[in-house]
Order: structure tokens, then sequence, then C-alpha cells
């Protein structure tokens, strides 16, 4: 079931009602009731897939024992069949036909005609994600950074912990797993907090990305008949829906996790502030891009073997990071894009510059060169998200040589879109740049001082999530 | 916690209460903006209000959109009125005539329906009809009964269940009587776009009403100057008509022949870009079967088929007349109608 929507908005406050006042009183009850809870919130999309998360749950469990044997071989086995496993299973239902429509490709250069077979599997909604936790801890064992779990229902509510089970953060056993194996207490604070965030996070997804995403689905889907400046502004539109779609979507997640006393991963911390390309993938994505740093940057070198090797195991990263969104060149080459923002950065050792503090720390406005840093890094990330948005590279060409290409003209098209095709969803854009301008060093989700007018926001907010629920937008983040 | 839990559901209520405060103003205020796009609400409220308006005119035609575009009432002399109704299919089609009645006779119906709304219906129900509250509350239990007493939905080709079924029901109810929170998002984009386009609706609705009344009904969609784009994708299939539709055109004629009512059915004619690949094909021939039955079923029930496939450049879009369109197709209405 989806954040917005009804199902969910039912199913949340039974969960939690149920959690602290029937369950709260053993550990054991508190998990196997969420774990439960869980299972059904995903088997409400599918039961069979269920299955599917299930074994895969069962099956790195056991792994998990077998790699942390006192035996170096037997725990590297172990390991590889956790990798085979979990990369087998996104093989098969999210890349197979990618690879037999491009091997059938290959075959036509050589004059060798093929009929692919192909599986049209459904993709299991979350399961680039929680094969990703299976994964880690498996990882985390066999470096010898924790022990194997020996309660099943600890382990499967890892992974399958409802909030964070169809589009993430991607947490870490390290991270998680305590929080799982000690009993929680409601704590005021913390459920205050993750109101907020559940708020703020509707917010960002109902009033602001959907709305973008139905002007962007207009101009994306004709885009042919748009002038160059409407194209820009579905480009601009794309990528606040997205950044709104799944920022909003972490913010629900981390929100509903603290009430239900847990403190779950930061996923985003206003990337569009960030000053270069370095910056922006610390702050977005932050549990993908962590995790293929630690789990496959590291352990290939990553730049301490030299600057070649530096180089091509960013562009590994990348591309890797761009095939795990999707099976489809576009978003291959979303990656490569990157890779190739990250290089010169890397090449004059200059992707560490900004790693830590933030955009105009000790001021209120960015200073001249900062601005011209954001809105350059800015610039670099909507024009690759036309890639991640169109189709097919065919599409996104298109898209960019009509920008190129078409003489200026009709500034104001973009304006007589239809309204309900949410061009007003523009106007949301702002308050979200300057909520989020205000709390970059604070982070603290509409922490405003003054009680009346921390009231006045919730009750705008809340008021404008409601007049916009309904409309009929997924997460982007599901399909991946 | 219970102050946790307090504080939550007072603020839930009071959201709630000031969310469907703001929709139900808006719908009280802006129908027109919220419950469906201006141009339509102000036509389909144009239309309605004629049917249920007492005046001079004895000749009626009805049908959906390709009815308002094909034939000009004023073309076929002064006591015609073309009160097709955008959208509908048979159901509506019944309702107008029942409507009509109440106040005025019939002497002579024109019905002109495309031929997938004859065969299944229209899609636009529960857009148009409902939240426009074309029935009324006794109209809606009586097709509600209907719908029971066939175990199916309305549109629907499959029997469903009484829960499932009630549930569909409730759910129109909760549409047809504005109950606001179904209505949220409607809302929310119809105070904006009220505030940008104010004035331009203001005129859209002088301009419609006025151009429905000069009209009697008559109104092209389709701006081009011709068109030859394919409007049936799918004809590779036999023409199996829909309960609903069957028993509403039923009604129709039962009311016809109550009221000595001589009755033309017309399937609106398709562009010459959908006949090539079109005509002869298995929809076509078992569609003709079917009109060619229903003077047995009906008889004295006139049937024009003879328009089937007309130049591209009489249409302004893949399913309507333009104007030139219509003088051709009124013109050969008018050639049949003395006959």
């Amino acid at each position: 079931m989806l954040f917005n929507s009804l199902s969910f908005l039912l199913f949340l406050p039974v969960v939690f009602i149920l959690y602290w006042f029937i369950f709260r009183r053993s550990l054991i009850l508190q998990n196997t009731f969420l774990l439960g809870a869980s299972y059904f919130f995903y088997g409400w999309w599918s039961w069979k897939f269920l299955l599917l998360l299930v074994l895969s749950t069962l099956l790195d469990y056991l792994y998990g024992f077998g790699v942390a044997s006192g035996n170096r071989r037997k725990a590297k086995l172990f390991l590889y069949l956790s990798i085979l496993n979990n990369l087998g299973i996104l093989a098969v239902f999210k890349y197979y036909d990618f690879f037999a429509v491009q091997f059938g490709a290959l075959l036509g250069l050589f004059g060798i005609h093929a009929s692919p077979i192909l599986l049209n599997i459904i993709l299991p909604v979350g399961i680039s994600f929680y094969t990703f936790h299976g994964m880690s801890y498996v990882f985390d064992i066999y470096r010898g950074l924790r022990k194997p779990v020996v309660n099943f229902i600890d382990y499967a509510l890892f992974v399958s912990f409802f909030p964070l089970l169809v589009a993430g953060p991607i947490e870490r056993a390290n991270h998680l797993l305590p929080q799982v194996q000690q009993k929680r207490e409601f704590r005021y604070s913390q459920a205050v907090e993750g109101c907020r965030l559940i708020l703020w996070g509707m917010f960002k997804k109902v009033v602001l990305a959907d709305g973008l995403g139905a002007f962007v689905d207009q101009i994306y889907s004709n885009y042919g008949g748009y002038t160059a400046i409407s194209l820009v502004f579905g480009a601009i539109g794309f990528s606040f829906q997205i950044y709104g779609d799944f920022s909003g979507y972490s913010d629900i997640a981390v929100g509903t996790g603290k009430l239900f006393g847990f403190e779950l991963l930061s996923n985003f911390k206003f990337p569009y502030f960030s000053r270069d390309i370095a910056e922006f993938w610390r702050r977005w994505h932050i549990s993908l891009s962590s995790w293929f740093r630690d789990y496959l940057y590291i352990p290939l070198g990553g730049s301490k073997k030299g600057k070649t090797k530096a180089v091509r195991n960013v562009f590994i990263i990348f591309l890797v990071s761009g095939f795990w969104h999707g099976a489809s060149w576009n978003f291959i080459v979303w990656g490569f894009i990157h890779a190739c923002g990250f290089l010169p950065l890397l090449l004059l050792n200059r992707n560490r510059a900004n790693l830590t503090g933030i955009v105009a720390e000790n001021r209120m406005l960015p200073s001249f060169r900062e601005l011209w840093q954001m809105a350059a890094t800015f610039c670099f990330v909507t024009f690759a998200w036309i890639f991640f948005r169109a189709h097919t590279l065919k599409i996104a060409y298109q898209y960019i040589a009509r920008i190129v290409t078409d003489t200026i003209r009709d500034p104001m098209q973009f304006i007589h879109i239809a309204p309900r095709s949410g061009i007003s969803s523009f106007i949301y854009i702002i308050p979200l740049v300057l909520a989020d301008w205000a709390l970059r060093r604070d982070e603290r989700v509409l922490a405003v001082p003054s009680k009346k007018w921390r009231l006045l926001l919730y009750f705008v907010l809340a008021t404008l999530v409601l007049l916009h629920f309904g409309r009929k937008q997924s997460f982007i983040y599901f399909q991946f | 916690m219970a102050k946790f839990i307090l504080k939550i559901s007072a603020w839930i209520l009071v959201i709630l209460l000031t969310g469907t405060t703001i929709a139900w103003l808006a719908i009280k205020k802006i129908p027109e903006q919220v419950l469906l796009d201006p141009d339509a609400y102000f036509m389909l409220k144009h239309q309605y209000k004629m049917a249920g308006s007492q005046g001079p005119y004895r000749n009626i035609i009805i049908g959906d959109s390709r009815g308002n575009a094909a034939i000009a009432p004023k073309l076929l002399g002064e006591k015609w009125l073309n009160l097709s109704i955008s959208g509908g299919d048979f159901y509506e089609g019944y309702l107008t005539v029942k409507h009509f009645l109440e106040k005025n006779t019939i002497d002579t119906l024109v019905m002109l329906y495309g031929i997938s709304y004859i065969e299944t219906g229209s899609a636009w129900f529960d857009r148009y009809t409902v939240p426009m509250q074309f029935a009324s509350n006794e109209e809606m239990n009586d097709f509600e009964k209907v719908e029971n007493s066939r175990k199916m939905e309305y549109h629907g080709s499959n029997r469903i269940g009484a829960v499932p079924r009630f549930i569909k029901q409730a759910q129109r109810r909760l549409l047809y009587h504005h109950i606001p929170l179904l209505y949220m998002n409607a809302a929310s984009e119809g105070i904006f776009s009220y505030f940008k386009n104010k004035e331009e609706v203001k005129a859209k609705k002088e301009k419609m009403e006025s151009r429905l009344t000069e009209t009697r009904g008559h109104i092209c969609f389709g701006d081009a100057t011709s068109c030859a784009a394919v409007s049936i994708t799918d004809p590779d299939r036999k023409f199996n008509q829909n309960l609903f539709q069957i028993i509403y055109l039923d009604s129709i004629m039962q009311t016809g022949r109550r009221n000595h009512t001589v009755i033309y059915f017309g399937v609106a004619p398709l562009n010459q870009g959908t006949y090539v690949g079109y005509g002869n094909s298995l929809y076509d021939r078992t569609s003709r079967d079917y009109l060619k039955k229903l003077p047995i079923t009906y008889p004295g029930l006139h049937v024009l088929v003879d328009s089937a496939g007309l130049p591209n450049n009489l249409f302004g879009d893949p399913w309507h007349l333009n104007e030139s369109g219509t003088l051709v197709y009124t013109q050969l209405l008018t050639e049949r109608l003395k006959h």
C-alpha cells in the first residue's frame, strides 16, 4: 500500500495503537507484531511476492551463520552464496528481460535473427531494497563488524520493517538491529518528531511532487509540441518532483519509524544546495550511495590504489548505481553522466572540498561563488535527470535537442497548460526551498521556535495535504 | 501516550473540518471549476436545463457529443432541438426524453450515438452524470434497483457480488451528493483555477450559453479542417451489446411508443481514416446485423445506417464532425426524414 493512500491512513493508526497498547509488554511481542504488520503491509500489494521476501530473508539469515564460521573458506562460500542469491533474484526479476533483449540485438549485429524468450514478470516492489538489506548484513558479518542474529524474528524485522520495506532508506545491520533487539518505550518527543516528519513528507509528496508529476507527464508525453522554455520548465519540474517524491517518502518512512520507537537513517540532506557533484552524492539517497561506497567502492580499492583505479572505480560505482535504478540504457547513461561530472573533481583532488559543513554555514545568504556553485550543480543534475525521466535514450536526446534547437518563442506557453496538469504546484517549490534553506544547519523538520507560528504552519501544511490528497501518482522509487 | 493520541486526534478533526469546509464552499460557489472543467460544465448545465424546460419544440435529437456535433437543428426546422448530452449513452438519453416529456410532447425523436456507446455505454457516467446530478434522487434509486436485480454494476459486463456492488453504489452516492471528502483535490485545483482565470471562465459561460441557445444545442468539438486519425482501433471482435444499454434503449422505445413518437436511430458517422480499417470488419458486420434487427424488435423504428464513412475533411477530430460535416450530415438526415 502507498503511504499516500487511504488504506495506509487506516493501517498506520491501527498498528500504532495495537503496538503501544496491546503488544508493548515484551520485546518478542513487539517484534512479532511489527513483523506481522510488515508482512501484511507487503502482502497487501502481492501475497505471492511476499513469499519471495520471506524466502530471501530466510536464506540470508541462514547464510549469516555460515559466514560467521571460523573457517575462512567456508565463510567466503556462504558470502558468495548470499551474493549469488540476492543478485540472482535481481537478475531474474529485474534484469533478465533487459539482457535477453540486448543479447538478441547483439546477435542481430552478426546477422543472426533471434527472438529472445522474455519472462515479462512484474517487478516485485522493494526488491532492490530488501536484497541490499540482506547483503549488507552478510557482508558486515564477514568483515567481523557484527555477529549473526540468533532470533529469526529480529532479523526478519530488520529486513522487512514496513516503513522502509519498499523504497528505503537502505538500513545497515549495525544501525537498525541494535534497536530491533532492544525493547522500545513510547517517547512523546520522538512521536511528535515523527508526526512532523510525516506531515512534511506528505507535503513534499502529495502537494508538490504529485502536482508537478501531472505537469511533467504532460510535457514529456508530448515534448515535440512544446517550446524550449516549456521543456526547460519540464526538466526543472522533474528535478523537484523526484526530490519531493523520494525525500518525501523517506521523511514519511523515518517519521513512521519514530512513531514505533525507531531512529532510521536519514536519506536526504538538502541535496540541491550542493556545491559540486561529490557533495550532491553525499546528500542525495545517502543510504544507497553509502552502501555502494562501503560494499563496492572501498572493496575495489576506492581511491587508495592510484588515480587510474580510482577513476575505474568511480565509473563502476556510477554505472552500477544507474543500473540499480532500472534495466534500461537511459539509467546507465544517467549514471555515466554523473560519473563524468564527478571525474574532474577526483582528478583535481577536489571531491572532498565540501566534505564537512554546509553552504553559507555562518551566514543567512550564500556568497556569489556559492550561489554560482549551487546553480551549476543544480543545472548539471537537472540535465542528467532528463535521461532518468525519459523512457528511452532516443526520447532524452530528442528532448534535449529540442531545448537546444528550438527558437525562443512563446515564453509563457507552459503557464497555459491546463490547470489540472499541476502547473500550480510550481508555487510550492518556493516554500520548499525556503524551508530547506532555513533547516540546512539544524535539520529538525518544522522546528519553528515560535509556538504560534509553528501551529499555523502545521495547520496550513496539513490542510494543503488534505486538499491535495487522492491524486493517483505512485512513488517514483517504487519502480526500482 | 494518551496526551499524544488526544492531540493528534484533535488535529485530525480540525484539519478534516477545515478541509471539508473549504471543499464544500468551493463546490457551492465555483462548481464549474470543481465538478468538471468549465466548458463541459456550462454545456451540460445548458442541455439539462433545456431538457427540463417547456418550449415550442416538438422534435428532438438525443445522443452523445457526436450527436451535438453532427446535427444542426436550425437546418431541420423551427421545432427542432438538439438535446444530445456529451458523454451520454442510452441512460442519459432515456433521462432526457423522460424529463422533456414532463413538460412537452415529442413528435419526432432522432437518436445518434457512437457505435461503442451503443454497445457498452459511456465511461463518463461517474465523471459527468453523477456529479452533475442529472438524475433525480428517485431516478438514482431506480437504476440502483436495476443494478441489484441484474446483480451487475452499471456499465459493467460481469455479475458482481452484493458487497462490492454496495460499495460501488455507496461511493457513487457520495459523489452524487457532493460529499466534500471526495472532492478535495478537485476543490484545491478549482480554487487555484478560479483565481487564475475567473474572468475567462465568466466569458466562457456567456459564450457557451449564447452559442447553445442560438444553435439550439448544436456544437462542434474539434476545430481541424480535416482529420484522418483512427477512432476505432479494435474492429476484429464481435459487437456485443451491454445489458444496461439494452434495458435503457428499450425504455426509450417504450416511452416513445406510449407518446406516439416517430423514432429514428442512427450511428454516428466515422471518418474515412477509421473506415478504411473498420469497414467490413467483424465488428462492423456484427453491429450492422444488430442494427438490421432493431426494427424487428421495435416495429416502426427507422434505422439510419448509410452514412458510415464520411470524408476526412468533414471531421474536426477523430470522433466529431466539423461545421462542414454538420452541414452534410444534417442534409442527409433531412432527406431521410422526408421519406
